[in-house]
């Protein structure tokens, strides 16, 4: 699933669970077939500034939207997405805030770091492929990043 | 002779004869030498007697030979018989009797001259009828028209009666008169005069004077025979010059004028003026000098002193501040004095003899219209007259308005020969009349308007008074005017100021300061200090009073307010719980350095435990307290000085005593304290500040508690929210995809198996969600605004109800919903929850109604819904607001408990109330009220 090479999606998820309902979601439609998972905060800089496990891959190849939890172990997603937005060749790239619930106070901070969108993570397994599905088909599909 | 005025006009010694007769008659009989004496009746007889025949003679002749004879007479000649009788009248006594003689013929004598009885020619043809002796007389007889005749009678017995005949001398008579009236006038002048005259025999050097010339040397005639004598009378000072002046007249001609003074008896001079004429012989040898001599002393002496008096005149007539011109009959100017030069322009030179009017140019003051000259005016009177109001040009234009004063110049007979005109220069007069006036009217003006009482008293008692001085007593001016001042005095205080204004018409006293009380119209007292100067007149008699008059009754009142205010706070210093002290501050240089304590009320003494300091210095009461205490010094000084007043409160360390001091300064260099001892506020003060400290602190610590837990609850929160839901997620995720990937291979069973599962999450996600909000409720803070609640309760509905079928079914009534203020969110979600309620409870019926109304009751505004749906029993009506607490089962309707327990606190947190009311079956109505927004 890891291969290095240009991705569609970074997931950042601690929760298996959660991790593997959206990825069923996603691949249901057939959305995004290049999804890469990383499960804390620290993977997700390691991936994106090519550091750690991942300072083999190429920064040019940046993936096309970032599902962020923000409740991450080590490094927290508002960290994450600070830091993305900090770097030059990371900023311009879409960050969906993915959380379980409005009440996340998290989310006002998120938004002001620069999130595009924010999405809240329903209990309702239907309702939470609407939600990832609908997700997945504007930053994906509709949505044109900057030249 | 000495009474020269009669002189001319009657004869010397005879006698007033009080009628239109008179007569002077003599006996004069042939022997009677007295008739002799006079001249001119001696002359007058011997005439008579040589020009007619006697008429005893005629007597013999024949009747009318004698009759022819009478007839032809120049004296007249007339018979009367024994019966007084006109017998006979010939024609010269016709002609003297001025009355035809056929009047006369055959009538009485008496009967022809009213009057005659009384004369003496009558009582003598009396005498001679009587007698028979032959009588004489001049007789002065008046004729009926008045006028004198004067006629020589001689009366003869005849045997028919008498024979009266007369001589008319009256001619003679009136020449006699005449004759000595020149004479006596001679004499007389002569006398009056002085002159006498002298003849001087140079020959036999003797003199001869008349009586007055002997007179005039108060001599006998040989006392000044002759020349030697004469000169020898003359003043030892003028005697030679005399003497040379005569030598000079006898040897060389000259004439001979000189005065000189003689002696007199009684030692004293008399000046004599003489003049004489020298007579030679045929030779041109002098023979002798005839000449006059007269009494020059008066007029010489009226001639120094005319001398004296016109040169008095002249200096009189430049000194004075007056013009004067004099101007002649012919209205030319004679002389003029340097003031009516400087008046007129002209100098006298230049004016003399030109014409007045030239000199003066006269206008009209009023009309400035050319006058008519004063000179003409007064030369056509003939009298003193006065001119005023005019204006004098002068030459040079000026102008002086003046007064003239024009008095015509007389001559001894009464002709007019001049006027004199006196010009008064009025500019000065006009300059202090006006000064008078303005200073009068300023006086008045002063008098009137002075804001003081004034008032003019005159000795009389009248009273001229201003204006303030009637306010003063209720009236106008007007009205008291001339009322007496006692009359306008209080009667107790009548004598009081009498004896003030006695005094000063005594001049005992020049002016009188006194109290006094005057009635008020309306009655009452007016107490007043009057203030008078008595102003005499210019020959110092009393003119009137002139007094000032001031209402005191506000000082009088004033006074006893202050005593009385004096009195009350000295009573209030003594008893007053402040301590209170009265100090002069005592300074070195500019540093307070010590005070005295001038007064000091008892609590001081209490407050402080300090007894008996007045009089003494605070460094001796309580020593060491400068060094101790010099913030005190310091304030003290300072209010002392500045006149500043300071409040403090402070530790005097001295006495070991807190105070509040108030330190204020009533004169210079002194300062009063008044001040309390606060030692045991002060402590119970600093007990509350340790007090609230505390109490601040633990405020503190327990708000920070608080705040940790709200922190902590906050986080709990979240957790809940996010860590609950992951599984419950991952629950309803799995078992989806379970039946979604095995569904075709799970029995009925199982299907409905994972149903529950799945519904069971679904529900759990719920009731998470609404404790979430239920509690965030306690967090959030509450964002007023206005809120159009029919609006509101409108969009809501609107919002749960999405399909037409359910909009069908519920007939929803909304009515006039009066607006509320509150957080426009929560309120929402009260609408939200009670609609759905509704909406829920009713979904079971048909027709279903829910209506909303609302009602304002004692400012509250009630906002209700009500339903006709399922109800409930009002035994559990209680439970209804209770967190998770539900009437029906889940299975009856859907519900977590949260929703009205959400509805209560909202509506709790805007400060209003909410309850319901119920019937099983028959709906519900929950009610929520709110504070009326104000206007």
């Amino acid at each position: 699933m890891d291969d290095g090479s240009a991705i569609d999606i970074l997931l950042v998820e601690d929760n298996p669970q959660d991790a593997e309902l959206t990825m069923r979601a996603l691949k249901k439609d057939r959305l995004a077939n290049r999804i890469t998972l990383v499960e804390d905060g620290a993977a997700a800089l390691d991936y994106m500034f090519c550091t750690g496990a991942y300072a083999g891959r190429n920064i040019g190849e940046a993936p096309r939207v970032v599902l962020l939890d923000l409740k991450l172990p080590k490094v927290s997603g508002l960290d994450v997405l600070r830091e993305i937005r900090r770097h030059e060749k990371t900023r311009l790239i879409p960050v969906v805030v993915v959380t379980s619930s409005s009440e996340d106070p998290d989310v006002k901070a998120a938004y002001e770091l620069g999130a595009n969108s924010y999405v809240v993570k329903p209990v309702d397994f239907d309702a939470f492929s609407e939600a990832v599905s609908k997700l997945g088909l504007y930053w994906l599909l509709v949505n044109r990043p900057p030249a | 002779m000495k009474k020269q005025g009669r002189i001319a006009a009657t004869k010397p010694d005879s006698k007033a004869v009080p009628s239109g007769l008179r007569s002077r008659a003599k006996e004069a009989r042939a022997n009677d030498t007295s008739f002799a004496q006079g001249a001119a009746p001696e002359r007058a007889l011997k005439k008579s007697s040589a020009a007619r025949p006697l008429p005893r003679n005629a007597a013999h002749d024949p009747e009318l030979r004698v009759r022819s004879a009478m007839d032809h007479m120049l004296e007249g000649c007339q018979l009367l018989d024994h019966d007084w009788r006109y017998l006979y009248i010939n024609a010269a006594a016709e002609a003297q009797n001025r009355r035809p003689s056929s009047e006369l013929l055959g009538r009485r004598y008496v009967e022809m001259w009213p009057g005659i009885e009384a004369t003496e020619v009558f009582a003598l043809i009396g005498r001679v009828l009587r007698d028979r002796v032959a009588s004489q007389m001049e007789n002065e007889f008046a004729f009926p028209d008045g006028t004198l005749g004067w006629f020589d009678l001689r009366i003869e017995p005849v045997p028919e009666g008498v024979l009266i005949l007369s001589v008319d001398i009256t001619t003679r008579k009136h020449a006699e008169i005449a004759l000595r009236r020149t004479h006596e006038q001679l004499h007389e002048a002569q006398r009056a005069a002085h002159v006498g005259t002298w003849e001087w025999d140079t020959v036999n050097n003797a003199i001869v004077g008349s009586d007055e010339f002997v007179r005039l040397f108060d001599c006998t005639p040989a006392e000044i025979a002759s020349l030697k004598l004469w000169s020898a009378r003359i003043h030892p000072d003028e005697r030679e010059r005399v003497e040379q002046e005569l030598a000079d007249a006898v040897e060389r001609g000259r004439p001979y004028d000189t005065d000189y003074r003689v002696r007199l008896r009684d030692g004293g001079w008399r000046t004599l003026s003489a003049r004489g004429a020298l007579f030679t012989d045929e030779r041109g040898k002098p023979t002798r000098m005839v000449g006059t001599c007269i009494d020059v002393t008066e007029r010489r002496k009226n001639e120094a002193r005319l001398g004296a008096s016109e040169a008095r005149s002249r200096a009189t007539l430049e000194s004075i501040g007056e013009g004067v011109i004099s101007i002649d009959a012919a209205g030319k100017v004679e002389m003029m004095n340097s003031m009516a030069e400087k008046l007129t322009g002209w100098t006298q030179d230049e004016a003399r003899d030109r014409p007045h009017g030239e000199v003066l140019r006269v206008v009209r003051e009023d009309t400035r219209a050319h006058a008519e000259s004063p000179v003409s005016q007064v030369l056509r009177a003939g009298e003193v007259v006065g001119f005023a109001s005019l204006i004098l040009v002068a030459r040079d234009g000026r102008e002086h308005p003046v007064a003239f004063s024009g008095a015509p110049i007389r001559e001894v007979g009464g002709r007019i020969a001049g006027v004199v005109l006196v010009i008064r220069d009025e500019s000065r007069d006009r300059l202090i009349q006006e000064t008078l006036r303005r200073s009068e009217e300023r006086f008045r003006l002063v008098f009137e308007n002075a804001s003081l009482g004034r008032s003019i008293t005159y000795p009389n008692g009248d009273v001229h008074p201003n204006r303030a001085f009637g306010e003063m007593l209720g009236y106008t001016a007007e009205e008291i005017t001339g009322v007496r001042w006692d009359d306008l005095t209080h009667p107790d205080d009548v004598a009081a100021t009498r004896r003030q204004l006695d005094a000063m018409l005594a001049g005992t006293l020049s002016s009188a300061r006194f109290e006094k009380r005057y009635i008020h119209r309306n009655g009452r007292t007016v107490w007043t200090e009057v203030n008078t100067t008595l102003q005499r007149d210019p020959q110092g008699l009393p003119a009137f009073f002139i007094s000032s008059v001031e209402d005191i009754g506000e000082r009088r009142r004033t006074l006893t307010a202050l005593q009385e205010s004096e009195r009350k706070y000295r009573s209030l210093f003594e008893r007053m719980l402040n301590g209170f002290a009265y100090c002069k501050m005592l300074y070195d240089g500019d540093v307070a350095a010590d005070f005295t304590y001038l007064d000091v009320n008892d609590a001081f003494s209490s407050l402080t435990g300090l007894k008996d300091v007045v009089g003494r210095r605070v460094s001796e009461v309580i020593p060491g307290i400068r060094e101790s205490d010099p913030e005190l010094f310091a304030i003290y000084g300072r209010v002392a000085r500045t006149g500043v007043p300071e409040t403090v409160e402070i530790l005097v360390e001295a006495l070991s005593m807190w105070f509040s001091i108030s330190v204020y300064c009533p004169q210079p260099e002194h300062f009063v304290a008044v001040f309390d001892v606060i030692t045991e506020r002060k402590r119970v003060e600093s007990e509350l500040r340790t007090l609230n400290a505390e109490l601040e602190q633990r405020v503190h610590d327990r708000t920070e508690q608080l705040e940790a837990s709200n922190h902590e609850l906050e986080a709990f929160s979240y957790s809940v929210s996010h860590d609950l839901r992951a599984p419950l997620r991952a629950i309803d995720g799995f078992t989806r995809i379970l039946v979604d990937e095995v569904g075709p291979r799970l029995g009925d069973e199982e299907q409905r198996i994972c149903g529950i599962i799945r519904e069971n999450t679904g529900r759990m996600g719920r009731l998470i969600d609404d404790l979430l909000a239920f509690s965030r409720l306690s967090r959030a803070e509450l964002q007023p605004s206005r809120i159009e609640m029919r609006v509101m309760a409108d969009s809501v509905f609107r919002e749960l109800l999405v399909t037409p079928e359910e909009l069908a079914r519920i007939d929803f009534r909304v009515g006039e919903l009066p607006a509320a203020v509150g957080d426009p969110s929560l309120m929402r979600q009260v609408w939200s929850n009670l609609l759905s309620n509704a909406i829920k409870f009713s979904s079971k019926r048909e027709g279903a109604v829910i209506e909303v109304t609302a009602a304002q009751v004692d400012g509250e505004t009630v906002y209700s819904v009500r339903d006709n749906g399922a109800g409930f029993d009002m035994r559990y009506a209680d439970k209804l607001f209770g967190v998770f607490q539900r009437l029906h089962s889940t299975k009856e309707f859907e519900g977590t408990g949260v929703g009205l327990a959400l509805v209560q606190r909202i509506v709790r947190r805007h400060g209003g109330r909410v309850w319901a009311h119920g019937e099983v079956g028959s709906g519900a109505t929950f009610s929520f009220a709110l504070q009326q927004p104000e206007a």
